[in-house]
């Protein structure tokens, strides 16, 4: 509802989570965002809601450095986003899972990636399979998992390498309803448990903001 | 219970029922008994085929010959493939003549290579290396270039370098692709290995022998080694699936 009033100044803002400024992006020659600023508050839920088209997905994507902006500049917390360790749950679970790795392995391949010790890794995962409760068994592959089970690891290997912000696209759109219901309690709670909790940014096509969110709404043009 | 004892007998059943069916046409004499012996003595020229060694040695000069044709054709079209599919415009350039050149009968090249290796172990394995390589670099440029895109994103947001993202997401994600050409190259390369051996003076192997005892008119000594030759073109396959399951266990799921 109460769009961040974006306070623009071409450094960005060094106390929020994620600045974007001055941000351009066409397709086929529609322009979708032009000079965009739009600030996002550190330790809090933003989400970012509007009809099928209208850049919600795009604009996450080109904050998380997986699209090429036209023009434009992102900051996190004043840092570049090689600076700053991001998480990413996508959409399509089944398609962001490494079927080679056991459930666990995906959890703790972020963890690998930063060159942390194969003791560092084992107890980082521990203590995630902790703070989820989880109850099945993760040295199995993602294709032997449910859809829930399967987001569950998605998340659970975004949050391995503490992020500092970490972005949902449409995270349970692929989930049933009581699933989703308990996946969004699940990362509540996770998220109350944190302290400081990171900065989450989430995509839904519905408007449906709880308590600790703040809501944005994409305007960009459509692009049909 | 008659029902179970019957449900594990039934992937036998076809094969009973042919070798019942070659009996019967035997029997009745439906076709001249010198072209068509009894399953009995062609199973007998088998068994005494592969105890006396002849029909051994042939198995295995064949399984050699397949087996160095293969194992070339992967050396160079695995890599290769890999280049082409993750560098596209090279790729689009270089489709046609993959395409032509893997839709041209590889035994049409045989007085190419005979031209240039001679009639020798060479040419054997050079025609059979040659189409089994271009089965094996088009699955394995498609299986780079089909790699999916959110994996290979998903690996870069967590900071993957590119080198990283092709070793840890691209190869393992064109895995299936490979192997499946792995499996049709192995295959086609039995099949060109055997026609050579019939018409590319040779003095071993299983398509020499088939070629010889049909011309001395020897009719069971001629289907073993068609059966043979069958037992070998089954077992490799079946190894291969075994292989994909194992190595790439995801593949279709």
């Amino acid at each position: 509802m109460n769009a961040p009033t974006p306070r623009v100044s071409l450094q960005g803002n060094r106390e929020a989570a994620i600045s974007i400024r001055k941000l351009s992006k066409s397709f086929a020659g529609q322009p979708l965002y032009r000079d965009l600023a739009l600030d996002f508050p550190k330790h809090r839920i933003t989400t970012i809601f509007g009809p099928n088209g209208c850049g919600k997905s795009t604009i996450i994507n080109m904050v998380a450095g997986l699209l090429p902006m036209d023009a434009g500049e992102v900051l996190f917390a004043g840092k570049t986003l090689r600076e700053t360790v991001i998480g990413y749950v996508f959409q399509n679970y089944r398609e962001a899972l490494f079927p080679w790795k056991r459930a666990i392995d995906n959890i703790k391949y972020p963890l690998q990636l930063a060159g942390q010790s194969k003791a560092q890794c084992q107890r980082r995962a521990e203590e995630l399979v902790a703070s989820f409760d989880i109850k099945f068994d993760l040295h199995r592959y993602p294709y032997e998992l449910s859809g829930g089970q399967q987001q569950l690891v998605s998340i659970m290997r975004a949050l391995a390498p503490h992020p500092e912000v970490l972005f949902l696209d449409e995270p349970f759109s692929a989930l049933d309803y009581e699933m989703t219901l308990f996946m969004r309690d699940k990362l509540q709670e996770i998220f109350r448990r944190r302290a400081p909790p990171p900065s989450w940014c989430r995509t839904t096509w519905r408007r449906r903001c709880t308590s600790p969110t703040r809501c944005c709404c994409s305007r960009g043009a459509r692009r049909r | 219970m008659l029902n179970g004892r019957l449900g594990a007998l039934t992937p036998a059943l076809g094969a009973i029922g042919f070798v019942a069916l070659w009996w019967l046409v035997y029997a009745l004499r439906l076709i001249d008994p010198v072209l068509l012996p009894s399953p009995g003595d062609s199973f007998k020229a088998l068994w005494t085929g592969f105890a006396s060694g002849g029909l051994t040695n042939d198995f295995i000069v064949t399984i050699r010959r397949t087996l160095y044709a293969f194992f070339i054709a992967v050396a160079i079209s695995v890599p290769l493939g890999v280049i082409l599919g993750s560098w596209h415009r090279v790729y689009r350039s270089l489709e046609f003549v993959i395409d032509f050149f893997r839709s041209t009968p590889a035994s049409a090249v045989f007085p190419l290579f005979l031209v240039i290796l001679g009639v020798g172990e060479a040419t054997k394995v050079a025609v059979a290396a040659f189409g089994a390589s271009l089965m094996i670099l088009f699955n394995t440029a498609y299986g780079v270039m089909n790699a999916r895109k959110t994996r290979q994103a998903a690996a870069r947001v967590m900071g993957a370098s590119s080198g990283r993202v092709m070793v840890d997401v691209t190869l393992l994600e064109s895995l299936p692709q490979t192997f499946v050409g792995m499996r049709t190259g192995v295959s086609f390369a039995l099949v060109i290995v055997i026609v050579a051996e019939m018409f590319i003076g040779s003095i071993d192997g299983l398509g020499q022998r088939v070629i010889n005892a049909q011309m001395i008119f020897n009719m069971p000594e001629m289907y073993a080694t068609i059966f043979a030759a069958g037992v070998l073109g089954y077992g490799m396959n079946l190894l291969f699936i075994l292989i994909e399951r194992k190595f790439v266990h995801w593949g279709g799921k």
